[in-house]
Formats: C-alpha cells, sequence, structure tokens
C-alpha cells in the first residue's frame, strides 16, 4: 500500500513540477511578450519622436528660413527708408508738412492785421482819436506776441525733430556785446532800467552760429526785462573764461527764482506762477528753445538764484577759441 | 512805381493795394497767378509782388512760364511767402532771376522800404 501511495505521491509532485515549469514558462513568455511589446512600443515611440522631431527640425528650419527671409526684407526695407531719407534730404525736400502747414496758416492771416494796424496809426484812413490809437496800440502789441508765439512754436518744434539748422561761423565777442549795448542799454534807460555788458573776455573770436546766440541773449534780457523792478531795474550781461571754457552770463536784480522751481523752468509752456505778482506775459517757450539752442551749439545752460534777489543765467561752452 | 500784385489771398491784395496807393503807387492786383502771368505778358511794372503758395497756378509756376518765355530778365520779382522756404529753396528762385525773397508778416512799410530800389530803376 505504501508503494501504491508513494506512486501517487511521485505523481502528484512530478505534475506540481511539470505544472510549475509550465507556468514559469507561461509567465516567461508573458514578461517576454510583454518585453517585446514595450520594445515595439519604445521603437514606435523612438520612431514617432524621430519624425516628430524631424518635422519639428522642418518647422525650425522654415521658421529660420522665414525669420532670415524677413529680417532682410526689414533690412532692406530699412536701407531703402535711409537711401530714400538721404534723397530727400539731399533735394532740400524732408519737410515737415505739419510745420509747413501750420506756418503758412498762422502768418497769412497777420498781414493783413498789421497791415491795417498800420494804416489806422499813422491816420492813412483818416484821423483817429487818443482812444482809438491806444485800442491800435493794444492791437498792435498782441499780434507781436502772436507772430513770436507762431515763431516760438516752430523754433520749438525744429528743435524737438533735430531739425534746426545752424550756421557756424566766426564770432567777435566784442561785436557781440557792442551790438547787444547798442540795441538795449537807450531803449532800457528810457525805462528807468540799467543795462550793463562785461565782456572780460575780450578780443576773442568763438565759432558759433551768431543769430541763434544772440535768439538766445535775446530770450533771457527779454525775461529779465519782465521781472526787474519798476525804475530800479538792473541787467547785466557779459562773460568770463573759466578753465577751457566760456561762460556767458545774463544777470537780472528782479524777485529771483525759487530753488524748487529752477528745475522746471527749462520746460515747455512752464510760466513762473505771476498770481501774487504783475502779469507777466510769454509764450513759456523762451527757457525751453534757449536751452535747446545753447545744447545744440555745444554748451549747457544753468540757473543761479536764491529766490529772492535776482537771477542769473550761464551759458557754458568749451573754448576752443582762437585770438585775434 | 507800378506795382503789381499777385496773391491769392483778397484781405492782404486790398490791403496793399490801398496802402501803396495812398502812398502814391499805382497798384494792379490780381488773385491767382495765371492772371498774373497774363499781366506780366502784355506789360512791365516797376515790380512785381509774386505770393508762392496759390492753388492750381502757383507763384513758383509763374516764375517757371516767365523763365521759358525769357520774360524773368526785363521784370523784377519779390516774392512774398507765409511759408517756411529753406536757404537752398530762396537761392534756386534766385538763380532763376527772382530779386528777393520776404516773409510774411511784413509790415507794408518795410515792404514799401525794400521796393523803393526798384523805383525809376529800370532792369538792365
Amino acid at each position: 500500500m505504501v508503494e501504491v501511495n508513494d506512486v501517487i505521491l511521485y505523481l502528484l509532485i512530478a505534475w506540481a513540477v511539470i505544472v510549475t515549469i509550465l507556468l514559469i514558462r507561461t509567465r516567461q513568455k508573458h514578461v517576454k511578450d510583454i518585453d517585446e511589446l514595450t520594445r515595439d512600443q519604445k521603437l514606435q515611440a523612438e520612431r514617432t519622436d524621430t519624425k516628430e522631431k524631424q518635422q519639428l527640425e522642418r518647422t525650425d528650419a522654415t521658421a529660420k528660413q522665414q525669420l532670415e527671409r524677413t529680417d532682410a526684407t526689414a533690412k532692406q526695407q530699412l536701407e531703402r527708408t535711409d537711401a530714400k531719407e538721404v534723397s530727400e534730404k539731399l533735394k532740400g525736400v524732408a519737410k515737415d508738412e505739419f510745420s509747413a502747414m501750420i506756418t503758412h496758416e498762422l502768418n497769412t492771416p497777420l498781414v493783413p492785421i498789421i497791415g491795417y494796424c498800420k494804416m489806422f496809426k499813422t491816420s492813412m484812413l483818416g484821423k483817429i482819436n487818443q482812444e482809438q490809437l491806444e485800442a491800435i496800440e493794444i492791437i498792435e502789441k498782441n499780434t507781436k506776441r502772436l507772430e513770436t508765439l507762431i515763431t516760438d512754436i516752430m523754433d520749438a518744434r525744429k528743435l524737438d525733430l533735430n531739425q534746426m539748422k545752424f550756421k557756424i561761423d566766426d564770432l567777435s565777442l566784442d561785436e557781440f556785446f557792442s551790438n547787444l549795448d547798442s540795441d538795449y542799454r537807450k531803449v532800457l534807460e528810457n525805462k528807468r532800467c540799467q543795462f550793463t555788458t562785461n565782456p572780460y573776455a575780450k578780443n576773442l573770436v568763438i565759432k558759433t552760429d551768431k543769430s541763434r546766440l544772440r535768439q538766445v541773449f535775446d530770450n533771457l534780457i527779454g525775461n529779465a526785462i519782465k521781472f526787474v523792478p519798476e525804475n530800479k531795474g538792473k541787467i547785466e550781461t557779459g562773460c568770463m573764461k573759466e578753465n577751457n571754457n566760456l561762460v556767458f552770463y545774463v544777470k537780472d536784480n528782479g524777485f529771483g527764482i525759487l530753488h524748487e522751481k529752477q528745475k522746471e523752468l527749462f520746460q515747455k509752456f512752464y510760466q513762473i506762477d505771476t498770481s501774487e505778482r504783475r502779469p507777466i506775459g510769454g509764450t513759456g517757450l523762451g527757457l525751453a528753445i534757449s536751452k535747446g539752442l545753447v545744447e545744440k551749439l555745444g554748451g549747457t545752460i544753468s540757473v543761479k538764484s536764491d529766490g529772492k534777489t535776482g537771477t542769473t543765467f550761464y551759458m557754458k561752452f568749451p573754448l576752443i577759441a582762437t585770438s585775434v | 512805381m507800378k506795382i503789381l500784385i499777385i496773391d491769392d489771398n483778397k484781405d492782404i491784395t486790398k490791403m496793399f493795394s490801398k496802402y501803396m496807393t495812398i502812398k502814391g503807387h499805382s497798384c494792379s492786383v490780381v488773385n491767382d497767378g495765371r492772371s498774373g502771368l497774363n499781366l506780366i505778358d502784355n506789360k512791365t511794372f516797376d515790380v512785381v509782388i509774386l505770393d508762392l503758395a496759390m492753388p492750381e497756378f502757383s507763384g513758383s509756376d509763374v516764375i517757371d512760364a516767365l523763365c521759358k518765355s525769357g520774360k524773368i530778365k526785363n521784370q523784377n520779382i519779390v516774392t512774398l511767402t507765409a511759408s517756411i522756404i529753406s536757404d537752398e529753396e530762396e537761392s534756386t528762385l534766385k538763380s532763376k532771376g527772382v530779386h528777393s525773397c520776404l516773409k510774411k508778416p511784413i509790415d507794408p512799410d518795410v515792404l514799401l522800404g525794400h521796393l523803393q530800389q526798384f523805383e525809376n530803376k529800370k532792369t538792365i
């Protein structure tokens, strides 16, 4: 019996072993299958990847080409614009259309106004009385103000657009200041305002645009006239050497400019608050233009005032001068 | 002095002609370039005050036509414009035969002072 049982046991063990082996094999195959599948997927994925990569590369190349093409076109366009600008400048037609139109439209109506004022004032259209004369003079004064405003606006715009033209020439400082003296001293003395010129740097000839430099002086002196006390005003102009610089100045004994207002002073349309003071007209562009002109002429402009007694404007230019 | 004013702005021509007439000059007025050219074709003035910016037939067109016909040599011309003209444009006009280029606005007295040089002085 034991033998029969043993045989059955052996058979059972053998079956178990076979089943186990079979099971292991199946599993191995399954694993292999899975492995193969993964490999396939991987391969596919790799293939897709390559494809995508290629596509991407292709897209990249196209984009690059496109970019290069756009770049080249832009470059060509820029070059063309540059060339056009240059040729226009050469022809002298590079004009600011807006300024041209505004100048024409604003200046034209002033012609008959100025003309008829002149005719009324000189009694060409019949004798006028004192009251009428005063009225005409007020119209004239305000027309003059409009005229200045138009010129100032155009100058400011030209400076902004870098279209201001300068004529650099020799300028004798002696001559410059003697002209200032003859143009201002007597006129101001009649208004009981003392005007002096002190060209300490005499016998100097500098290279500058004399009419633009004079424009700056006219602006600064014009301002000073507005701010000096009535009947006891003092305005002094001059120049001096300071190291390698030539410093021009315009000094007045007006009521000064407070420190906090000095920075804003050179901004366009800035006006000193006149609420507590006598009404002072002006375009509010004079100092902005002066600053622009001085800088274009290679210098710097600054202001000094204690805010109570007088103001001095300085214009500093590097000295590249020759003695006479 | 025989003066011709060519300007499309009637207020301006009326004022100038009134002013010049009171000051003892004979003043003709036209308000377009073509009529101005016709007048100059038929007679010579001591001086022509020519506006540059006019519609249709501008002052520059008048000058070009006078250059073409050669009449510019016998006619004193002073241009008067409210537009900005560059130094280059001014020298071009002068090279064509324009005597001087003046700017608007201008005091009529200053303009007349400038025109005095043409009195009793015929062009050669």
